[in-house]
């Protein structure tokens, strides 16, 4: 009896692994922002776990800069000017979800 | 034969291919038929298509699917030939943006994408609109179920807990297909003419939603009416925390009565959505619920350009939706009693979408 494949062999996926840094010295860190946080007066800032993250690599390295962004939903991917914009910077950190 | 590009193996047995479908993880856990290749070209030559033709790019890993490899899951999962056309457009359906499949299956949310299939093709084919339609006893529900949870799993690689990150699951992930109970009335359309389908079409809509909750409401219009209200504003639901779609599915005893009553479908759409609201300042006691940041009063201001919860005049009743027919209302299920269902959403973040089915000509 012979029998076909049912899965992917066919992907649109890059699943590359991208460059890996050898510091965070000197990078511009991205945070692509799943959530963020609203402060009483309707401000709109980074999620509070995501800030604190940011905090100690800041601490940590010289961080040359920071790119925020906040996914205008949650549950969708962001749109694609967002991820050509957060891409500018030299790694991203993307959370949180819930 | 068709040239097919998918690779194939050589198995000894039906067992012998189960073994093998297990290990290479090709199914969730159900048992799966063989993808024979004469199975498989059975399918190609009824729909007369090319299988190299493709169909869409599956979320989350992004798996092509093409018309063999929809084949070949249908096959899988029990399809006869003249099903694969519903599961087409039900995968077709399930991709369009709007319906955001890459959330709704990797959310931690426990929704799964519910086809519902309605007009000619319901009786044509077999499919189970009467008792028992959410689970058990008809091969083409179940079937079509399964071919579209395949292809998710196959091609679109959601695995619970690698890609799918629900935390419960559901029983409604092995397979969630129900039928239209057409019972004829004209004041109650099925849902694909509501939505601007033909009569005499075939359709799939596909809609994110948890299993369905039952609603017992015997006693009269007053009852069904303050019943299904009820059980549409259940705290915990995703809709409150992200208004959005929820289905009401009423059974044909419920329907007749109702129609009798003077209620027509659009009728009862519109008594659901003034029944069916939030109030606001009760909500207000309990503490975080109004207000915060992941909370009723910041989503619903959220969504496509709505008012704010500040702006509404009577924060005694906020509406669940912003428009009646957002409570999609799907006539099915058997004779037997006064039983009905709500299938909460996943909130704004996907919509319902329907598809014309397309059988050769």
């Amino acid at each position: 009896m012979r029998v076909l494949h049912p899965g992917r062999e066919e992907t649109r996926h890059d699943t590359r692994m991208a460059p890996r840094l050898r510091s965070l010295d000197g990078v511009v860190l991205g945070f692509l922002d799943n959530i963020g946080y609203t402060h009483s007066d309707g401000r709109r800032d980074m999620y509070p776990l995501m800030a604190e993250v940011k905090r100690v690599l800041e601490q940590r390295y010289r961080i040359k800069g920071v790119l925020w962004r906040l996914k205008p939903l949650k549950g969708q991917v962001a749109p694609p000017e967002m991820i050509k914009e957060v891409a500018q910077a030299d790694a991203v950190i993307n959370g949180i979800c819930l | 034969m068709t040239k097919f590009h998918s690779k194939a193996f050589d198995v000894k047995d039906s067992w012998d291919w189960l073994d093998m479908a297990y290990e290479n993880g090709w199914t969730d856990g159900v048992p799966v038929a063989p993808p024979t290749t004469e199975r498989v070209q059975a399918v190609i030559d009824y729909l007369r298509r090319d299988p190299a033709e493709e169909i869409g790019v599956v979320p989350p890993m992004d798996g092509l699917a093409t018309v063999e490899k929809v084949a070949i899951n249908c096959v899988m999962a029990g399809c006869k030939p003249e099903y694969v056309p519903v599961v087409l457009a039900g995968l077709e359906a399930s991709l369009d943006p709007a319906f955001n499949l890459n959330g709704n299956l990797s959310t931690t949310n426990p929704c799964a994408p519910l086809a519902v299939v309605g007009g000619p093709a319901v009786k044509k084919l077999g499919f189970n609109a009467g008792d028992g339609v959410f689970g058990g006893g008809a091969r083409a529900n179940a079937a079509v179920g399964r071919a579209l949870r395949l292809l998710y799993w196959n091609l679109g690689g959601a695995i619970p807990g690698v890609t799918a990150k629900s935390t419960l699951g559901s029983p409604a992930k092995y397979a969630y297909c129900i039928a239209e109970n057409d019972i004829g009335l004209p004041s109650w359309e099925p849902l694909h003419v509501e939505r601007g389908f033909e009569s005499d079409d075939s359709v799939v809509t596909m809609f994110a939603c948890d299993a369905p909750h039952s609603v017992y409401c015997a006693g009269g219009v007053e009852r069904i009416l303050s019943y299904f209200a009820t059980r549409l504003t259940i705290l915990g639901t995703l809709h409150f925390h992200r208004a959005g779609e929820i289905l009401a599915v009423v059974t044909p005893r419920v329907v007749r009565l109702l129609e009798q009553e003077g209620y027509s479908k659009r009728k009862f759409h519109e008594a659901l959505y003034e029944r069916a609201r939030w109030d606001l300042e009760a909500l207000s006691q309990l503490p975080g619920v109004v207000g915060g940041d992941d909370y009723l009063g910041q989503w619903w201001g959220d969504i496509h350009g709505a008012p704010s919860v500040d702006s509404m005049p009577d924060k005694r009743r906020l509406p669940l939706v912003q428009r009646p027919e957002e409570i999609l209302v799907v006539v099915s299920g058997g004779d037997g009693q006064w039983w009905g269902a709500v299938c909460p959403g996943w909130g704004n973040l996907s919509q319902s979408v329907s598809r014309r089915i397309v059988f050769p000509g």
